[in-house]
């Protein structure tokens, strides 16, 4: 659905030139729900404003399902366009911009509504114009406040509304001229998270019912967890992890992704146990081992730890915990002291790995090593 | 207590006082609507041609820009006699109340055009981009959110412009353009009529008290909202 392919962008100010998405490459399926995470800074505004072209990158090629390729060269002023109908490479247009940018909606952190026209009015924004009549238009804005559950406020101005409500106004109007793509810009983090969910329930749906590919940035890991099936995670203008969100979850490559998943799991928090020197993480036995213990799948299953237990005669201390369910699928991931003799808790620790756990040794090595940097 | 013995002199002079307020209104009316007509054009052309802006055009910012700058740094008084030449190759005379108007226009549009440009720079930045991002053209932009958007700051700086251009027309009268200044000046005080002086600054005190509360409600009842809103029911 969506190409990006070697996307480079920089910025010059005053002061520094700054290379906010260095040879990003990056592949989205249709109907995927794609989240790119990263700290602020990273450049994955900057990145999802290169698929509907609000930045228009210095190199690289964008490809976009029923629209066509765009190549931008090195050093070039106007970028190529090779449109999907097959007429052949031509000079990229203004009006190809604003075709693409009409087939693609957007919402964003402070959803961006005309604080002086009506709900209506905003929804209707991008219809006017479009050749329909107001019959017509009338039909759609009805349709998608419908949709986003906001009938009743069609004449309310945005002022009068909450954050949740905007941003659904936001929704239905980005959805106004029925586009395959939707792009949200850290759209729920300005929203409480009761009211996040909701429209992240609401993102999900529409996913579904209309098959909308939605490119979601955040920096949050929740939010990835909650509704994303891929994702891509940013540091300094690059992507330095793609994936399954299961498998990134699971397993992260990077030490900027593990980072994002420990502290969205809340195992990070061992990092105060040891630093307060917490008798949950002391070692009293020759034989003891602080563990991290990862279940995916069918593995997820907390029988085992006291299966364990029995069978090697070991003491299990459940230090911390968390599990999660992604793309309905449970991932869990603890960390324990498994207490006894050597022999017993390389016994438990054999069992557990042979069952499909994941199994790391824990140790403020780790920490300290994270202090020093 | 009657008028007579209240302002002699003003009583005397009334045909020449309704002459003077009729010869302010009509400058400041047809120099305003030059005033609106440029300083609308060329603040929107500042926006959307800065760097940042929609549709940056470096050369066009600059000559706009030091055009307005050269303008507004010459006072008011200056730039009269300045223009006199130009005035007269425009509209024929550089004297009276059609001569008064090139002048005013060329006063106060740099001054409006700045506070144009002022205004939309404050609309959200935020909004323009939804709108790029919905796939508007560069003249829906500026007509639907940045004009739309900034309505009641534009009342508010329509207010301001229109009350400096009051002051202004009383400038232009004392080098014989007519109207309430020239008024004050030849019939209070050269021949030293304080009621007729005192009449001018009530006259002037009650237009722009008038001006400045039509301009405050304007820009309250259209903030966040329009004034002639339509009801939909769906």
């Amino acid at each position: 659905m969506i190409e990006l392919k070697n996307i480079n962008k920089t910025f010059v100010t005053k002061d520094a030139t700054v290379h906010a998405v260095k040879n990003a490459t990056l592949s989205i399926g249709e109907g995927e729900i794609y989240g790119v995470i990263g700290y602020s800074g990273a450049g994955k505004s900057t990145l999802v404003r290169c698929i509907n072209l609000l930045e228009m990158p210095e190199s690289g090629t964008l490809t976009i399902d029923g629209f066509g390729t765009v190549t931008m060269e090195p050093g070039k002023k106007r970028a190529d366009f090779e449109p999907a109908d097959g007429s052949g490479k031509r000079p990229l247009t203004e009006k190809d911009l604003q075709n693409l940018r009409k087939s693609i909606g957007m919402i964003f952190q402070h959803f961006n509504l005309l604080d002086r026209s009506t709900v209506y009015d905003n929804v209707a924004f991008p219809l006017k114009k479009s050749g329909k009549s107001k019959e017509e238009i009338r039909a759609k804005v009805a349709q998608l406040l419908k949709m986003v559950g906001l009938t009743e406020k069609a004449n309310s101005y945005p002022g009068e509304l909450s954050g949740g409500q905007k941003q659904r106004v936001a929704i239905a109007r980005a959805l106004a001229n029925d586009p395959k793509i939707l792009l949200s810009d850290e759209a729920t983090s300005a929203l409480d998270p009761d009211v996040t969910e909701s429209i992240l329930k609401l993102l999900k749906e529409l996913n579904r019912k209309l098959g909308l590919t939605i490119v979601l940035i955040t920096h949050e890991m929740a939010v990835i967890k909650e509704i994303c099936n891929e994702v891509a995670v940013m540091e300094n203008g690059e992507i330095v992890e793609t994936g399954h969100v299961y498998d990134v979850f699971n397993l992260p490559k990077s030490d900027i992704a593990t980072s994002f998943v420990e502290s969205s799991s809340g195992l990070k928090r061992i990092d105060k146990l040891f630093a307060g020197g917490s008798p949950l993480v002391k070692k009293t036995e020759p034989g003891d081992v602080l563990v991290r213990l990862v279940f995916a799948g069918p593995c997820a299953d907390e029988a085992l730890i006291t299966e364990t237990a029995k069978k090697t005669g070991c003491r299990v201390n459940i230090v911390l915990a968390n599990i999660d369910l992604l793309e309905e699928k449970p991932l869990g991931s603890m960390i324990v002291m498994i207490k006894g003799t050597k022999e017993q808790t390389a016994a438990a620790v054999k069992i557990l790995k042979d069952s499909g756990v994941r199994v790391e040794e824990v140790t403020d090595e780790d920490v300290r090593k994270e202090e020093e940097q | 207590m009657n008028l007579q013995a209240l302002m002699p002199n003003v009583m005397e002079y009334t045909d020449k006082l309704q002459t003077a307020v009729a010869a302010t209104l009509q400058m400041f009316l047809i120099s305003g609507i030059f005033t609106l007509i440029f300083g609308f054009f060329f603040g929107i052309l500042l926006i959307v041609t800065k760097s940042d802006g929609i549709a940056p055009n470096k050369a066009v910012y600059y000559i706009v820009t030091v055009v307005t700058n050269f303008f507004r740094a010459i006072p008011f008084v200056i730039l009269l006699i300045f223009l006199i030449p130009f005035t007269r190759l425009l509209v024929g005379t550089s004297i009276g109340v059609t001569g008064a108007i090139v002048p005013l226009v060329f006063g106060a549009t740099p001054f409006f055009t700045r506070q144009v440009e002022s205004v939309l720079a404050s609309v959200d930045p935020g909004k323009i981009e939804a709108a790029r991002a919905m796939g508007c053209s560069v003249p829906d932009i500026i007509f639907r959110v940045y004009l739309a958007e900034a309505v009641p700051d534009l009342w508010r700086a329509i207010t301001i412009t229109s009350i400096s251009i009051v002051g202004l027309t009383t400038m232009a009268g004392a080098v014989g353009a007519g109207g309430i200044g020239s008024f004050a000046i030849n019939y209070g005080q050269n021949l030293h009529h304080q009621d007729v002086v005192n009449v001018c600054v009530v006259i002037l005190l009650i237009f722009v008290t008038v001006l400045q509360t039509v301009g405050n409600l304007l820009a309250r009842r259209t903030t966040n909202r329009k004034i002639f809103a339509k009801k939909v029911t769906l």
